[in-house]
């Protein structure tokens, strides 16, 4: 753990010259206007940040029971991110009876806790109520955030998500990615006559609704920038096109018309592009439309595969993936079709490309030696790291923030079949997302707009 | 006849090669190269081992001040208006912040209670995050030439290479070895102690923000004054400053591990004045070395 190099050289040094540049007998007399010792720490620990979550507070059993739940939901995302360990509530010493008064800091520090979450339900009378908390840093002994949501208690879950970013980014830094939902696809039946029906759910794999009614072969969905909408690829009506669905209003529409098949849709950063590919022959390009003039515009002209489009974050940049080298491989381009370049080099076949949302990575579908793994590379071609591999992985998306990728797995095997994983950028934290039957393709929205 | 040039050619090349290995390898055989830092490794070491010990200690029930359950007021400041004495940090509209747009398609909501409890059940499957750390690997051990003539073109050319290989990244390529025995004999030398305990001690309880790239590069200096015991004075004071959005997190996580380790009970008394005032630079760059 800890060796020698953690104590630099020049830190050695500095302490030797500041003692040095003081003649013996001086040193107590003078003291030195800066530090006397300087220490560098150059290793910490990467270890989850214990914190208490006692249940919110409620002046009634009904509010009391949605302070218990919401806290549960809060506790659980931020237990889920990797980066926090909360503390079981039977270890507490204080029993929270006041949400107005500062806790006995000293009870939390004696089990450990960094930070502590109070928080209390206020019924409002109008059939709404109030989740009112404060994240306290124990060891400063301040309040870091206090804030309030109001909602519906059917709500609960979502204002726990809420709570649950709040103090995500109070404490790391970064946005939180709990207010999200997935859409995917639900897989049913025998493997060779599976029903697929597009769904959508919590980031956490609650609240799962079916979205289609599983008559017609969906794939590839993926989110507007606002959420309200996503973009797929059906088979209705024998042919493959890309359609638009709205989760709010549940109406849906073919994107563009064109004579061939168009696929492996996505919206630009903006939300005013889908940009998607388009069958010719046995070659397929990429083309953009745009959803207000509906003017497409045809940015690769190979006569090769270009497919799985992804825009950087800024919109000034499209990667994708194309087989015109022979294998299929990543390739960037500017948004205008100009600069096309390849970025992967190393062995096997690339598919999928995602761009991140902070821009630093684009995330992979790799097969290779009979495996297939998720990886992430920079947009330069550098720093290709593999996060997981094995039987079958495919499909990276990523959360908001960036830091979290959710994936599917397929299982061998005559009853084996898709479902959703979640890995973190770092390539540890891996977790099943739990939902009803098989799950593939997931598409993980933006942070969901509030109010 | 080219044989016998080529012979004697190459005969002599070994004899040369010979010479020159004996006159440079053998002499390198019997230095142990790496043990020449050994010294300095143990010492370090052995501190480390003890302060190690120390900082294990639980500092749970000590406070370094005695907070007797401040006033009310204190830690909850800003309370813009004297009502109910509930209301937190003011926040400007709370009324519409969650009305989620429910999805439409209520009529099939395939039966959540089942889907609750399954993902309540939902085992952290992963053991927590140990980070990846890119250890140092112990140099491989210099193989102890032999004097093998085939070996001889390679060994001449490692020779060069060869020498104690001392990691590269530390060195900042300041103190020669002898220098740093010196060093460790003079009373700058105690400090090294002193900073071993310190650094030892915090990075036990630091945990910076990880993950995020711009946060590798925030270094926090942090002052603390001490007092006799080994207590932290007040409260420690960040030195420097930076427009990068993390830096608040950074800052915190910083004055947080001094706390947290405090007090450092085995600081000597008797060496006050040199650990009375102490500077802490925490620098996460190594800890996220790819």
């Amino acid at each position: 753990m800890f060796t020698k190099s953690m104590i630099s050289r020049r830190s050695l040094l500095a302490a030797g010259a500041a003692a040095l540049a003081l003649p013996a007998g001086m040193s107590s007399l003078t003291r030195p206007a800066a530090a006397a010792l300087v220490v560098d720490v150059t290793k910490g620990q990467v270890a989850p940040m214990p914190i208490a979550l006692p249940s919110f507070i409620g002046a009634d059993a009904t509010t009391a029971e949605l302070g218990a739940n919401i806290t549960g939901v809060v506790a659980s995302d931020l237990q889920n991110s990797g980066l926090f360990a909360p503390l079981p509530q039977e270890s507490y010493i204080e029993k929270i009876t006041n949400f107005g008064q500062p806790p006995r800091f000293a009870d939390w520090r004696t089990i450990q806790a960094q930070a502590l979450v109070t928080g209390q339900i206020v019924a409002q009378g109008d059939g709404r109520v109030r989740a009112e908390f404060r994240l306290w840093d124990i060891f400063a002994q301040a309040q870091v955030i206090g804030l309030q949501f109001t909602t519906t208690p059917k709500n609960f879950r979502r204002m726990g998500h809420m709570i649950a970013d709040a103090i995500y980014k109070a404490l790391t830094g970064e946005d939180g990615y709990f207010d999200t939902r997935v859409v995917f696809i639900s897989e049913e039946g025998p493997k060779d006559k599976r029903v697929k029906k597009l769904s959508i759910m919590d980031q956490d794999g609650f609240n799962v609704r079916m979205l289609t009614d599983g008559a017609d072969l969906v794939l590839t969905p993926r989110f507007s920038p606002t959420s309200q909408e996503i973009t797929y690829m059906s088979f209705a009506g024998g042919n493959p096109r890309v359609y638009l669905f709205n989760i709010e209003t549940g109406q849906k529409e073919i994107v563009g018309v064109f004579p061939n098949m168009t696929f492996s849709p996505r919206f630009s950063p903006d939300g005013e592009q889908v940009i998607m590919s388009l069958q010719n022959g046995g070659n397929a390009n990429i083309y953009t439309l745009d959803m207000r003039s509906k003017a497409t515009r045809q940015l690769t002209t190979t006569a090769a595969i270009d497919t799985a489009p992804s825009y950087s974050p800024d919109g000034a940049r499209i990667c994708f993936e194309s087989d015109r080298g022979g294998g299929q491989q990543i390739y960037v381009m500017n948004s205008d079709g100009s600069g096309q370049q390849r970025i992967s080099s190393g062995e096997g076949r690339y598919s999928t490309p995602v761009w991140s949302p902070r821009g630093d990575h684009i995330a992979f579908t790799k097969f290779t030696a009979g495996a297939f793994s998720i990886g992430v590379i920079k947009p330069d071609g550098s720093g290709e790291r593999i996060l997981t591999s094995g039987f079958h992985n495919e499909g990276p998306t990523w959360a908001p923030n960036g830091r979290v990728l959710m994936f599917f797995r397929e299982s061998p095997g005559e009853n084996g079949g898709p479902q959703l994983y979640s890995v973190d950028l770092t390539g540890y934290n891996e977790r099943l997302i739990k939902t009803p039957g098989f799950a593939s393709d997931p598409a993980w929205s933006p942070l969901l707009k509030q109010g | 006849m080219r044989r016998p040039v080529w012979s004697l050619t190459t005969s002599l090349l070994i004899h040369a090669g010979l010479l020159v290995a004996a006159v440079v390898v053998l002499p390198q055989a019997t230095l142990p190269p790496v043990e020449e830092r050994d010294p300095i490794s143990v010492e370090i070491v052995e501190v480390t081992d003890t302060s190690t010990r120390v900082a294990t200690k639980p500092d749970a029930p000590k406070e370094p001040e005695t907070p007797p359950a401040p006033p009310k007021e204190e830690p909850v400041p800003e309370k813009p208006k004297p009502q109910a004495a509930v209301e937190p940090e003011p926040l400007p509209e709370p009324e519409p912040v969650v009305e989620p747009a429910p999805v439409p398609d209520e009529p099939a909501p395939p039966k959540p209670e089942v889907v609750e409890k399954k993902a309540e059940e939902t085992p952290p499957p992963a053991p927590p995050p140990p980070k990846p750390k890119p250890r140092p690997k112990p140099k491989p051990k210099p193989e102890k030439p032999k004097l093998n003539v085939d070996e001889l073109a390679a060994l001449l050319n490692k020779i060069p290479d060869e020498p104690p290989p001392v990691e590269p990244s530390q060195t900042d390529g300041v103190p020669a070895q002898g220098d740093i025995e010196q060093l460790l004999g003079n009373d700058a030398a105690n400090s090294a102690d002193l900073i071993d305990y310190l650094s030892q001690a915090t990075s036990k309880c630091w945990s910076p923000p990880t993950g995020v790239a711009e946060a590798q590069d925030l270094v926090i200096s942090v002052k603390i004054n001490f007092a006799e015991d080994g207590s932290v004075t007040g409260t420690p004071e960040v030195m420097n400053n930076s427009p990068n959005p993390l830096f608040g997190v950074a800052a915190a996580a910083a004055v947080r591990a001094v706390l947290i380790c405090a007090p450092y009970d085995k600081l000597p008394r008797d060496r006050y004045e040199e650990w009375r005032e102490t500077q802490i630079n925490f620098n996460p760059a190594k800890m996220f070395a790819p």
